[in-house]
């Protein structure tokens, strides 16, 4: 199953690196499941000045225990520390001195580890890394007390404000301060000890709950052998595999709250079979609303319509804000533009629009550069039940007929199934 | 046989000058001082290109109209006849290209970065619009609402910027603050406006900087059309060091600045080398005493002033003052109290970045934009002195840099919103309040 999957996606891929003969780059796009249970995405261009790798857990702050939040990003923070072969240290300055960068980040959801160096001293330094995060020593005592301050200082300075995603994840789960939970406070943080970090690592950091994405200036053959050579998570069995993150929405979302200035965040749920279609109407939503709330109405400056997946839940949203006094009308004129979708269909310089943007856009991913890693993260990021990480989107997505947009409308635009998130100032 | 010899000697140059363009490239050119200022980092094979059409105006010259030049910038690109916002809009969406507009104290800009097979037609379609506007006052209500949905108006930087601008000069206009509201924008007059795209905003202020892959024939051409205006030149500002404020803030960020002059190819390596040297050893030291996070070392580049700034947000948990720890590690770096291994390190990873920087069509324009009054800092000779750097000669460059007498300091702190009751000393050494 898992190599046919593989060989549908390297056929893609060799399609469209023939359709592009004559275009400077065309990455080999390579998606399997190792023996162990681990993914393996590989997105090489060996022309490519850099290359990157992610190392993508499907866990994060969602899975820290009661009473202990700030677990996964304390976790995640150690994992630096290095292993007893890697130290931490020695490792971040090598990276530093071969002009790249190591980072990681964790969300709700997953722990996402990222590498990014010029392509010719790539190969050491991802070996390293994965070593790293593969058998970390997770210290106890005044190192983990120190890392406990820096996550002091780093809460007080970089995490003041909730953020759009957590609102809206919220709205949809009924979570209780996401964004707050993710770094903890003092007092659950005190109480994380080094045996709780060593059982959420043996829990969580298992082969078939991550994903390795490598981009850039490295071959799938140059990526296996890593593995092979540096990869250090014992083969899962399938009683340690972790149950995906997912959980059903109940539709319909409505939230409205009280802020400073107005967000809305508008939108369907819309079948995973369906992504390339809602990807080509996001588009045409996008190109839409920026005629008419900020071309025609000077009402939004920043919008954003995209297709994402929260919590196994896939949707069309649109995001919009505004400080205008006629923010008000926001979520008036956004509805308008979804429900004029069925009734007017792309108009001939709508769908070349579309189509140029679909093929830049698809062109900037072929870049297989840092911004493409991480949108590939992303995706391996999502909650899944056994299917590979969904690259759909590295291709530009066809444009629907007429018929079919007025389908997906009639089908997916229904008010049972709407979520519509608002906040502004005459609100509550 | 001696003119043809010619001829073939002649051909390397011919084909240099058509065909691929050397690394660090950098082409300067001006019509005519009436003309804007052309900057080409011509970069053959890059997917993208990037222009930036930078204007040297800013808050600084509002005269009170707070967000005058926001909305300045708005109204070229909305209330303005000579470009359709809304077909820029469209084609922009259509070509997966961004526009982003720059506010800062000194200059301000606009930022369009595209695949380079849209880059020619968006770029004249562009400085169409910016160079001749003409203004279209019935759209000016709209441009206004426009300009205060910007989400946000400053970055980081701009703010850094800011605040040691306000340290270093008494000059009002130096603290011209973003516009905080959206009414100021929405009070400002169609004549004002008009008078400032016609002064500060003509083609004569304006530097146009193009990178990557593009028709350069045809941006010159596109360029030669537009001239005229008044000059309204960016003086440096002459500073007395060094100076040490305490200043309000929710959390504590120790700030030091070392103001430069790079007129050099080896002190802008040295500029490039020792920032990456004091960044390390910052994150070695304050997170050994698990305080430090996103500390940072690195140069601040702008019209007016120069600087390596360091940045520190962190405070120690028993209120101890990090300052004179972070001094430590600069006085040790000025004195050359640095190993061999830790040169190499920061030598390596800043000509490794600068090779990298120059593939990227966005960097490498966002970077003479920022050095426009320092053209030193970025060039072939900048990798070369880079290459050739010793320990030594970076001493021997940093060393007047570092020095503490030339020293800006700005301590932000919660303990300046509400300063206790200064105590001294009376003559008999016992203490008192001061009333």
């Amino acid at each position: 199953m898992s190599s046919l999957r593989s060989w549908l996606l390297l056929c893609c891929a060799l399609g469209s690196t023939l359709a592009l003969a004559a275009a400077p780059i065309a990455p080999l796009f390579h998606a399997e499941l190792l023996q162990d249970g681990t993914e393996l995405v590989v997105l090489s261009r060996p022309e490519s000045a850099t290359a990157s790798l992610r190392l993508v857990v499907r866990s994060g702050s969602s899975r820290d225990p009661s009473g202990k939040e700030g677990l996964a990003h304390l976790l995640e923070h150690l994992v630096f520390q290095g292993s007893q072969d890697v130290p931490g240290k020695t490792l971040r300055a090598s990276i530093d001195t071969a002009g790249g960068t190591l980072n990681a980040f964790t969300s709700a959801r997953s722990t996402v580890y990222a590498l990014d160096t010029p392509g010719t001293g790539f190969l050491p330094l991802a070996r390293d890394v994965l070593r790293m995060v593969t058998s970390p020593t997770l210290p106890g005592g005044k190192r983990l007390e120190r890392e406990l301050g820096i996550i002091t200082t780093e809460g007080r300075y970089h995490f003041s404000r909730q953020s759009l995603a957590s609102q809206v994840e919220e709205a949809m789960f009924q979570d209780i301060t996401l964004e707050g939970a993710l770094i903890g406070t003092p007092a659950t943080r005190a109480r994380i000890t080094r045996e709780d970090l060593q059982e959420y690592y043996a829990r969580n950091y298992v082969t078939s709950n991550v994903s390795l994405v490598f981009t850039g200036a490295v071959s799938v053959e140059q990526a296996r052998a890593l593995v092979e050579e540096a990869y250090r998570l014992p083969p899962a069995l399938p009683e340690e595999a972790v149950a995906p993150a997912m959980q059903s929405a109940q539709y319909p979302v409505v939230q409205q709250t009280r802020a400073h200035v107005t967000f809305v965040t508008l939108g369907y749920p819309v079948p995973r079979e369906e992504r390339a279609t809602c990807r080509a109407v996001a588009s045409l939503l996008q190109l839409r609303l920026l005629q008419q709330v900020h071309v025609e109405e000077p009402i939004v400056s920043a919008m954003r319509v995209l297709c994402l997946n929260l919590r196994g839940n896939d949707l069309l949203l649109a995001f919009a804000y505004t400080r205008s006094i006629e923010g008000s009308r926001l979520p008036y004129l956004m509805q308008e533009t979804f429900d004029a979708l069925a009734k007017k269909p792309p108009s001939a310089a709508e769908r070349k629009l579309l189509e140029k943007r679909g093929q830049r856009t698809s062109e900037r991913w072929r870049e297989a550069g840092p911004e493409v890693a991480d949108a590939v993260a992303s995706q391996a990021a999502e909650p899944r039940l056994e299917s590979l990480t969904d690259l759909g989107f590295l291709q530009p997505p066809p444009i629907p007929t007429s018929a079919q947009l007025k389908d997906f409308a009639r089908r997916h635009f229904v008010e049972e199934q709407a979520v519509r998130i608002t906040s502004s100032p005459l609100e509550g | 046989m001696k003119s043809r010899q010619r001829c073939w000697a002649l051909l390397p140059l011919l084909w240099a000058g058509i065909s691929v363009a050397a690394p660090f490239e950098v082409l300067r050119s001006q019509e005519s001082s009436e003309h804007p200022r052309l900057v080409l980092a011509p970069r053959e094979g890059a997917r993208t290109a990037t222009l930036v059409v930078l204007f040297s105006t800013g808050r600084f010259d509002e005269g009170g109209d707070t967000g005058l030049t926001r909305l300045s910038q708005h109204a070229l690109l909305e209330a303005n006849l000579r470009g359709d916002y809304g077909k820029l809009t469209r084609e922009l969406f259509g070509a997966d290209a961004s526009l982003e507009l720059f506010t800062g104290l000194r200059q301000s800009g606009f930022v369009l970065e595209s695949n380079s097979g849209d880059f020619d037609r968006l770029a004249r379609q562009l400085l169409e619009t910016l160079l001749a506007p003409k203004l279209i006052p019935s759209r000016l209500e709209a441009t206004a609402e426009r300009t205060t949905q910007d989400p946000g108006l400053t970055s980081s930087e701009d703010f850094l910027e800011t605040r040691l601008a306000i340290a270093l000069s008494d000059d009002p206009r130096y603290a011209a603050a973003p516009p905080g509201n959206p009414s100021s924008a929405q009070s400002i007059s169609p004549e004002t406006v008009e008078r400032h795209l016609a002064g500060a905003f003509s083609p004569r202020n304006a530097t146009v900087i193009a990178a990557g892959t593009f028709d350069a024939v045809a941006l010159r051409r596109t360029l030669a059309r537009f001239k005229g205006g008044i000059p309204s030149p960016v003086a440096r500002l002459q500073i007395q060091l060094p100076v040490k404020r305490q200043l309000p803030a929710h959390s504590d960020v120790n700030v030091l600045a070392f103001p430069v002059k790079l007129t050099t190819a080896s002190e802008s390596a040295a500029l490039r080398v020792v920032g990456p040297m004091l960044r390390r050893r910052m994150e070695q030291r304050f997170r050994t005493m698990g305080v430090g996070y996103a500390q940072d070392a690195s140069p601040l580049l702008t019209p007016w002033m120069d600087a390596l700034v360091l940045t520190l947000p962190a405070s120690d948990p028993s209120a101890l003052d990090l300052g004179p720890y972070l001094l430590q590690e600069v006085a040790e770096v000025r004195e050359g109290r640095v190993t061999a291994d830790e040169f190499a390190a920061a030598q390596g990873a800043a000509l490794t970045r600068l090779r990298l920087e120059d593939q990227h069509p966005r960097a490498v324009a966002l970077t003479l934009a920022g050095s426009l009054q320092t053209p030193a800092w970025y060039s072939a000779e900048v990798e070369h002195s880079l290459s050739s750097l010793s320990p030594e000669g970076l001493a021997r460059l940093v060393e007047p840099w570092l020095r503490e007498d030339r020293l800006v300091h700005l301590l932000f702190s919660p303990r300046a919103l509400s300063p206790p009751p200064r105590k001294t000393f009376n003559n008999a050494g016992t203490r008192s309040r001061r009333r």
